[in-house]
């Protein structure tokens, strides 16, 4: 599991027009060449926000995914409204033992 | 000498341009940005430094500064082609952005540095209201405030008077653009609260001209008004720059639908 290379997949997508439109005509192929595990590969083939939530995707990565796919805001922050207060962002240092995040 | 012919602050956020809104928050919102762009086009500016925050589109998390200059000869933006902003070069200024590039370094601080930035909303947006001719050359600077460590807000502060003594040292005539902000949370579950208790107590501050209660505000605090909110770094180095005058709010406006407090604010 790598959310570095899903993370690394949609920056590809938000700067690369072309890749955006590849991946929105040829899915599977524009995915072909990153190291994903089964359920990130099924999480962005799908469109599923609550999925790429859950697995850290950063919040500005998740409106570049659905701009890049075309999924309406609305209709993104509906599939990921039941998620609220799931994760913490923070700026400030975390305590030693802390996790900034909780998947 | 040179010389700060005016200093702006307002929020990025690409719902002004694109969502929906009650129409009155609409019109209040851009009637800011109208007595603002007034107001820069009577300071007559040379060169604006655009100081604003990388969103994905120059950097990832490979590599990943927590400043970076543009010092070419033009840039290029908005990357987004959703913003209905025409889409293209944006003139830069090699020289001033040197010495503000050289500056920084002699006061140890060392931005990155860019020939060929790309600028999103978050550039692009306030200077297509701001000055929508785009005849006036940009240094856009942009600040991490995406991913953590973050630039401290002290350390924008610092980087924001080196600015100034770069301009000092110039001959010309510059306008301060900080854009970002102020509570939001764009993308997550949190998206539409708006900590307005934040804002204003944010705002007070700016306009008594308080910066040293600025940048000593938590980081936890700021973590409660939401991720997006970490963006007021931008007001916090063009602060630095101007530390000697107070803030006039021209806007303030929550708008749930564009995910965003929505301020426009002048130093003067």
């Amino acid at each position: 599991m790598s959310l570095y290379e899903v993370q690394r997949f949609i920056h590809r997508l938000n700067v690369e027009p072309a890749f955006a439109a590849r991946f929105r005509e040829a899915p599977e192929e524009a995915l072909a060449g990153y190291a994903l595990d089964e359920a990130e590969r099924t999480a962005l083939l799908a469109g599923d926000m609550a999925a790429l939530w859950r697995m850290g995707v950063h919040p500005l990565l998740m409106l570049h995914y659905g701009r890049a796919r075309r999924i309406p805001l609305p209709e993104l922050l509906r599939q990921i409204e039941p998620l609220r207060g799931l994760r913490q962002l923070r700026s400030a240092r975390p305590r030693a033992g802390a996790d900034a995040r909780r998947p | 000498m040179g010389e700060i012919v005016a200093a702006i602050l307002c929020s990025h956020a690409p719902g002004i341009a694109v969502y929906p809104a009650p129409e009155e928050k609409r019109q209040r919102v851009l009637a800011g940005f109208a007595q603002a762009r007034a107001l820069l086009e009577a300071a007559r500016p040379e060169v604006i430094l655009a100081v604003s925050c990388e969103h994905f589109v120059n950097f990832n998390v490979d590599n990943f500064p927590a400043f970076c200059l543009g010092i070419g000869a033009a840039h290029y933006g908005p990357v987004e082609d959703t913003l209905g902003i025409p889409v293209g070069d944006v003139p830069g200024h090699p020289e001033f952005a040197r010495l503000v590039l050289e500056t920084a370094y002699d006061g140890d601080v060392e931005p990155a540095f860019s020939e060929h930035l790309l600028l999103d909303h978050g550039t692009s947006l306030p200077l297509h209201y701001l000055n929508p001719a785009r005849d006036i050359p940009v240094v856009p600077l942009l600040q991490n405030c995406l991913v953590p460590p973050l630039p401290r807000l002290a350390r924008c502060y610092r980087l924001g008077q080196l600015i100034r003594q770069a301009i000092d040292a110039w001959r010309g005539r510059v306008a301060l653009v900080g854009t970002g902000g102020l509570s939001h949370s764009p993308g997550a579950p949190e998206s539409g609260y708006i900590d307005e208790a934040f804002d204003h107590e944010f705002l007070t501050l700016l306009e008594r001209g308080d910066a040293a209660a600025i940048v000593a505000i938590p980081d936890e605090r700021i973590d409660r008004a939401g991720f997006g909110t970490w963006e007021i770094r931008q007001w916090v180095t063009v602060l630095g720059a101007v530390p000697e005058r107070k803030g006039r709010v021209l806007v303030y406006e929550p708008v749930p639908s564009w995910l965003t407090g929505c301020a426009v604010a002048v130093l003067e």
